[in-house]
């Protein structure tokens, strides 16, 4: 754990204050593996010449790369996937292409600089408006640029990276309109490194899929944006279809590269051939780099979310187990917000309210945002996770685990047998399968373990740990770090060294109240003795919102005390008699289980079936002294420090006592669709709801009962059903009494 | 280089018409490749000449090759690293006897069957040309187990009662024909605690009868490759079996290794000429008893033998379709503007089945360095046309230098045939912008494929690793395979503290109709290396590395190296576990107490497979 070091990121926002927006969006823009590359005009027929022969080896030449989207739509209606899922669907093959042709123009993005450009200057305006920082690891930033072969920067910080001057400004307008002319003053110069890697043409743009969390719209707009800043290519953004009822704005986001699917499709064969090759097309040929939101969705809740929604990544991944290029570099990327554009929202979301149509009128409405503040924006990427080199590791490790012959009558095809250039909707072996989860889980355990701690988070932690808690000093919040964030590193970071603090300046009270109020003026107020005090009104819904917000804002930082604080929980609950090693290990266990969808932990749930991490957090709880062990293997909480307990398992005894009222609803056994299921809930929870009970306003968060239900397995329910409360019960037997009495 | 073989010929070694001689280190090199007075050495004005008379190349001068060299590769002079000119008596292991065997052949054979227990004919027999066999003869041959004895038969009866005596007293046999072998076949096992006896075909070399009518030859099997085409060539007739190691590979060889010739879109594989093969198993001499051209009598038989390396038997005569001398032979060459469109073209051309007798497709690595292998000018005018030349295809033409590749071409045939098949096959290449380029230059790239070999001792000579591989692969994956393959190759040699980067090239040797064999080339300075690492055993990070990228590309494990002990940690892969099982039962049977120990091709027991889990863990 660190405080944010200033130095090690680019300040975008500082940069563009002190320059012309509009100069700025016009700079020299060009591509760093294909500008350079010379064509004659002889050469330029040859390509002609040769693009009309359709050849089925190379069916796009890399003399044509990049290409426009008409050409990248042409490739894939032309492409063989879509001819046999045609061919096989049995329809006429002239209305299939008709299909196929309006599935692609709705698909389609048409990414070109002349969009972009007027998109940075509009939202260089907005940003500069609205935030005070927007923060870029440039450690991050210098690995994009070596894949590129481009110099790594080593301008500091304050400095913007080029100069923009009138005459590079007019450059950069020549170059608008005539994309092909090579500029002179080319200051991005291929760097000369010795490897035929960086020199040799048959070695194309490295296949980049950048994979940012996804907390806000502005997720969308804010890599292409980096990517104009720094002159990298700008990516293709997959997005939901919903966005499509922006109309005007929608499409200028297809302008900035973003395409747009459908949320469910699996049954409709022509739309995934479509899709798959959509995307394999951009990967296998390397024009465009890709960028979509591995969670599938926005996170409501800012928790990392399970990434169930493999689709796209399938068809990135696929590209390489056929070998259609050689390996793919996937960068996690985490964008921490202060302030998330629209928390309001979901907050609201998860009470049930339902999301509002993306429209217009919305976004109309969400310009009055744009008035206040939203602080600090901080940009965090990982290492890049080489793909060929992720599954040679996997490969060797599912090596050892699984010793058993391969079943003679029961083979699944190898990649090596399978047609290419078919689009086959099952066509990943087992392994392939379990490289892909563990992959996805990979990647959403780097985001978090990315994450930015903002005072806000440590508010949140303050003002929820005891029920009632409607009015905190700014000492009371001082001392709340020190207990979260500074005594216990050792079990945090386990988890991750790299998560790191954003505070204002050390310990200075007025700053920090300051901060929150100015940032937060619809949560906290101020009242005398430097107290903050939520701003309740009264209203149950109204104020059951103000609660969420704070529960989404404290989830921020959960994953990091989730395995440890479950061993002091169990502890806790069980503060009257010792309790035994092996019934602590086992409540440990049960308790991953229970919240396996509830938190992304750093490995997979299944597999952390070994103590190691068990006796390493113990070991920890004993040495600062929260725990004593008593003689023959028992353990007890020290009640000396019942505060700092409290205080982090707080979060969980919370969800755990969630998911015990929900556990506790009437069950409508006959309904099966899950979403349904969870609508029902949450409307009998919520003619509960109470705001001065905290539990009630978590349980009724749709997402808390919708992976309190898929815990169950909702398949099997009866019996985990019953087993599940009784652990449950007996963990919180007391206490969870008293609170039947109080409903 | 690609094959390795066995076989047997008539009586002793009065052969006027061979040319190996009984003792092979006579005629060739000891620690290195071909005749001992063929190489590239750098010579008095500091330039790479080649020497001895053999060749078109020899006495030549390559003014060029030694800048290449030295700034493609970052070799330099002064890293000189020369190969020891003697094998080292102490690195030699005592051979290990059986004395009842000994007694038992020199009663029976011994008065007419050639043997030797020297020092230098065991070092020899015990070895193919794979990098890492050539590098420990240079250092002195420090062999963990080597032939205790060799022997030379005369004919198929020499061949059975020495597999009789040895199955008598078990005795460990491996043949022996060409020793060209790159996959280690040669290799004895070190486990071996038996007597070992390298049996050298050499003396088997007789063609003996000619059937003219049905166009076939009966052949003793240790003949080698320019001897048989240069005796039926006498008559009027050849074989059109042109593997790159035809001057020293022998026909045995070809049949346990499936080889594959040159140009075989005119006379097939060596699957397709062979018509009938002898065996002498361990069990008993295996053979058909018909020559039919087509046989449907169940899995056909030659093919156990065929590819069976050295595991089954001794191959001691086949009978191989002959054809009559082609009225016309004609090289040509075309230049492609990239590897792209040159593999466009071939496939069309195999599509179309107009394939020449044999047509390469060289990329631009190797296009580059093929200029590099230019003999001295021959004139002004001469260098005049070749710079005109090139400054059509540059500049007027719009190729770019670092793009371009090349294919040659020869044709063979009546002249009616080879003018139509070449305006047929030039004409499709124009689809494909690619532009005739002369005869000449088809000609240099046929009389390279001699010197690779050669190229590689010199390399060593200064500090630079070199070998190749091949595959197969369908057409479809042909441009992605060579393109994945040659950067795995930069980015492991990166990866293992390799200095400069290394030359990685391909090209594409054969066209079939449902895909290609492809050929590579994988050249490594180890200079500077990082410390601490062995470059043998580095560049074999990068070898098994590149061949697990062709696997994994869709290529096979080889189109006609073989197997033999390099690669048999990936035949279950390859041919599946019960595929693994067919060939084993069959070896049971055959060889039931593995006197052909030579453990190639099948992983010989579960210590194998022990061994290379923990290696790989």
């Amino acid at each position: 754990m660190s405080l944010i070091n200033p130095t090690e990121f680019d300040d975008l926002i500082t940069r563009h204050r002190q320059s012309s927006d509009i100069l700025w969006a016009l700079k020299t823009w060009h591509h760093p593996v294909f500008d350079n590359k010379e064509q004659s005009i002889k050469s330029t027929q040859l390509i002609n010449k040769t693009t009309q022969i359709s050849s089925i080896i190379t069916p796009v030449h890399y003399k044509t790369l990049p290409r426009n989207s008409e050409q990248i739509k042409f490739d894939v209606l032309n492409s063989l996937a879509v001819k046999h899922t045609i061919d096989s669907l049995n329809i006429e093959t002239a209305h299939g292409y008709d299909q196929a042709k309006a599935i692609t123009q709705e698909m389609s993005h048409r990414l070109n600089i002349r969009t972009a450009r007027f998109l940075a200057f509009i939202f260089a305006k907005i940003f500069n408006q609205v935030y005070d920082n927007i923060y870029i690891d440039h450690h991050g930033m210098d690995l994009i640029y070596q894949m590129y072969s481009l110099t790594p920067r080593n301008s500091s910080p304050a400095l913007p990276s080029s100069p923009i001057t009138i005459s590079s400004t007019l450059f950069a307008i020549l170059n608008t309109f005539s994309r092909s002319s090579s500029p002179s003053d080319d200051n991005l110069s291929m760097n000369t490194l010795p490897s035929p890697l960086t020199s040799k043409h048959y070695l194309t743009s490295p296949r980049i899929i950048y994979l940012p969390t996804h907390r806000s719209y502005m997720d969308f707009i804010i890599l292409t944006y980096i990517c104009f800043e720094y002159n990298i290519p700008m990516p293709c953004i997959a997005a939901a279809q919903d966005f499509l009822g922006l109309g005007l704005l929608a499409n200028l986001l297809r302008n900035c590269g973003a395409f747009f699917i459908r949320r469910s499709f699996r049954s409709d064969l022509l739309y995934w051939t479509i899709f798959d090759e959509y995307v394999k097309t951009h990967v296998i040929n390397g024009d465009y780099p890709i960028e979509f939101f591995i969670e599938g969705t926005r996170s409501r809740t800012l928790k990392t979310l399970l990434p169930v929604r493999q689709g796209m990544l399938k068809s990135c991944l696929e590209c390489y187990f056929r070998r259609q290029v050689d390996n793919l570099i996937l960068i996690p990327i985490t964008i921490n917000y202060e302030k998330v554009l629209e928390d309001n929202l979901h907050a609201n979301e998860l009470l049930g309210v339902p999301k509002p149509k993306e429209s217009k009128g919305g976004l109309l409405k969400a310009a009055q945002i744009l008035k206040k503040s939203f602080g600090k924006m901080i940009v965090r990427f990982s290492e890049p996770i080489y793909v060929h080199d992720a599954y040679e590791m996997f490969k060797l490790n599912d090596e050892k685990r699984t010793n058993d012959q391969p079943d003679a009558f029961n083979r699944s095809v190898p990649r090596t047998l399978q047609p290419r250039s078919i689009c086959q909707q099952d066509a990943f072996t087992d392994a392939e399968q379990r490289f892909t989860d563990e992959l996805s889980y990979r990647i959403v355990n780097e985001h978090q373990s990315l994450t930015v701690i903002y005072p806000i988070t440590v508010a949140a932690f303050t003002f929820l740990s005891t029920s009632n808690n409607r009015s905190v000093s700014i000492d009371q919040l001082l001392t709340d770090k020190k207990t979260l964030f500074l005594d216990n590193t050792g079990v945090t970071e386990h988890f991750s060294s790299h998560y790191q603090i954003s505070w204002p300046v050390e310990n200075e009270r007025n700053c920090l109240k300051q901060r929150l109020l100015t940032i937060y003026s619809d949560v906290f107020e101020c009242t005398e003795n430097n107290h903050l005090t939520l701003k309740m009104t009264g209203d149950r819904f109204v104020d059951a919102a103000l609660l969420m917000k704070l529960f989404i804002y404290r989830n921020t930082c959960l994953h990091l005390f989730a395995k440890p604080a479950y061993i002091l929980l169990v502890c806790q609950a069980n503060s009257q008699v010792p309790i035994s090693h092996e019934q602590l290990r086992m409540y440990y266990h049960f308790l991953i289980q229970l919240f396996a969808y509830e938190f992304v932990y750093d490995r997979f749930p299944t597999d952390d079936l070994n103590d190691k991490d068990f006796d390493q957090y113990l070991s920890h709880w004993i040495k600062v002294n929260y725990i004593i062990p008593l003689n023959n293997s028992t353990y007890k909480v020290n009640s000396q420090f019942r505060q700092q307990i409290s205080l982090i398992t707080s979060p969980f005894e919370q969800y755990a006592r969630a998911y015990l009222l929900i556990y506790e609803q009437e069950y409508p056994s006959s309904e099966t669709n899950l979403s349904l299921l969870i609508k029902i809930y949450q409307k009998a929870l919520l003619s509960k709801l109470d705001t001065t009970n905290l539990i009630s306003v978590l349980a009724s968060s749709s997402n808390v009962i919708s992976n309190a239900l898929r815990t169950l397995n909702f398949n099997t329910k009866s019996k985990a059903y019953v087993d599940l409360r009784h652990l449950l019960t007996n963990l919180f037997q007391p206490m969870s009494t008293q609170l039947r009495a109080k409903l | 280089m690609a094959t390795e073989g066995k076989g047997d010929t008539a009586t002793t070694g009065t052969g006027s018409s061979t040319t190996i001689p009984l003792h092979r280190q006579e005629l060739l090199k000891w620690q290195g490749w071909g005749y001992r007075d063929s190489r590239f050495f750098i010579n008095s004005n500091g330039l790479i000449e080649f020497s001895g008379s053999r060749y078109l190349l020899s006495g030549h001068v390559l003014p060029r090759l030694k800048d290449w060299m030295f700034s493609k590769l970052n070799a330099s002079i002064d890293n000189y690293s020369p190969s020891v000119q003697e094998p080292n008596p102490d690195y030699i292991p005592e051979p290990i006897l059986n004395n009842s065997f000994i007694n038992d052949f020199q009663s029976s054979l011994g008065s007419t069957v050639q043997y030797s227990s020297d020092m230098n004919d065991r070092l020899f027999h015990g070895h193919g040309h794979t990098l890492e066999e050539i590098w420990k003869l240079r250092h002195g041959g420090k062999f963990d187990r080597l032939p205790d004895w060799v022997v030379w038969p005369r004919n198929h009866n020499d061949v059975e009662k020495i597999v009789r005596l040895a199955t008598k007293h078990n005795v460990c046999l491996i043949p022996f024909g060409g020793g060209t072998s790159v996959t280690w076949a040669l290799l004895c096992p070190a486990n071996e605690k038996r007597m070992i006896i390298s049996v050298d075909t050499s003396q088997m070399n007789k063609i003996l009868y000619l059937d003219e009518k049905n166009l076939t030859a009966r052949i003793q099997s240790g003949i080698i490759g320019q001897d048989l085409e240069r005796e039926l060539a006498k008559k009027g007739y050849c074989t059109g079996h042109e593997p790159d190691s035809m001057e020293f590979s022998s026909l045995g060889g070809w049949v346990a290794t499936r080889a594959s010739g040159m140009k075989k879109n005119v006379y097939g594989n060596i699957e397709d000429l062979v018509v009938h093969v002898t065996m002498v198993t361990p069990k008993g001499t295996i053979e058909k008893s018909c020559l039919g051209p087509r046989q449907s009598i169940g899995p056909d038989i030659n093919h156990v033998i065929m590819g069976s390396e050295g595991t089954l038997g001794i191959v001691t005569e086949v009978t191989m379709k002959i054809r009559p001398l082609p009225a016309c032979k004609k090289y040509g060459s075309i230049v492609f503007p990239d590897f792209e469109s040159g593999v466009a073209c071939l496939r069309e051309i195999a599509r179309l089945r107009s394939a020449p007798a044999s047509i390469r497709l060289l990329d631009n690595e190797q296009f580059l360095f093929g200029q590099a292998l230019a003999t001295d000018n021959k004139g002004m005018l001469h260098s005049l046309v070749d710079n005109m030349k090139k400054l059509y295809i540059t500049k007027i033409k719009g190729f770019d230098v670092n793009r371009m590749c090349a294919a040659t071409l020869l044709f063979e045939g009546t002249t009616n045939e080879v003018n139509q098949r070449e305006k047929f096959v030039y004409d499709i290449a124009q689809k494909y912008n690619g532009m005739p380029a002369g005869e000449e230059n088809g000609l240099k790239g046929y009389t390279l494929t001699f010197m690779i070999a050669y190229l590689r001792d010199v390399g060593l000579d200064y500090r630079i690793v070199a070998e190749s591989f091949e595959t197969s692969v369908p057409w479809d994956r042909v441009i992605d395979l060579c393109r994945n393959v040659k950067k795995r190759i930069i980015t492991e040699c990166e990866k293992n503290g390799v200095k400069y980067p290394p030359f990685s090239s391909c090209r594409v040797t054969q066209t079939y109709d449902a895909g290609a064999c492809v050929y590579f080339y994988f050249v490594m300075n180890y200079n500077d290396i990082r410390a601490g690492s062995d470059p043998v055993h580095v560049y074999e990070l990068v070898e098994q590395a590149a061949r697990e990228e062709v696997l994994a590309n869709g290529g096979s494990l080889s189109h006609h190296h073989g197997v033999g002990k390099i690669r048999t940690k990936w035949i279950k892969q390859a041919v599946s576990d019960l595929g693994v099982g067919t060939m084993k039962s069959i070896k049971e049977y055959l060889d039931p107490t593995n006197i052909f120990g030579s453990q190639n091709l099948i992983p010989d027991s579960e210590e194998v497979e022990k061994q290379h889990l923990k290696a790989k863990l």
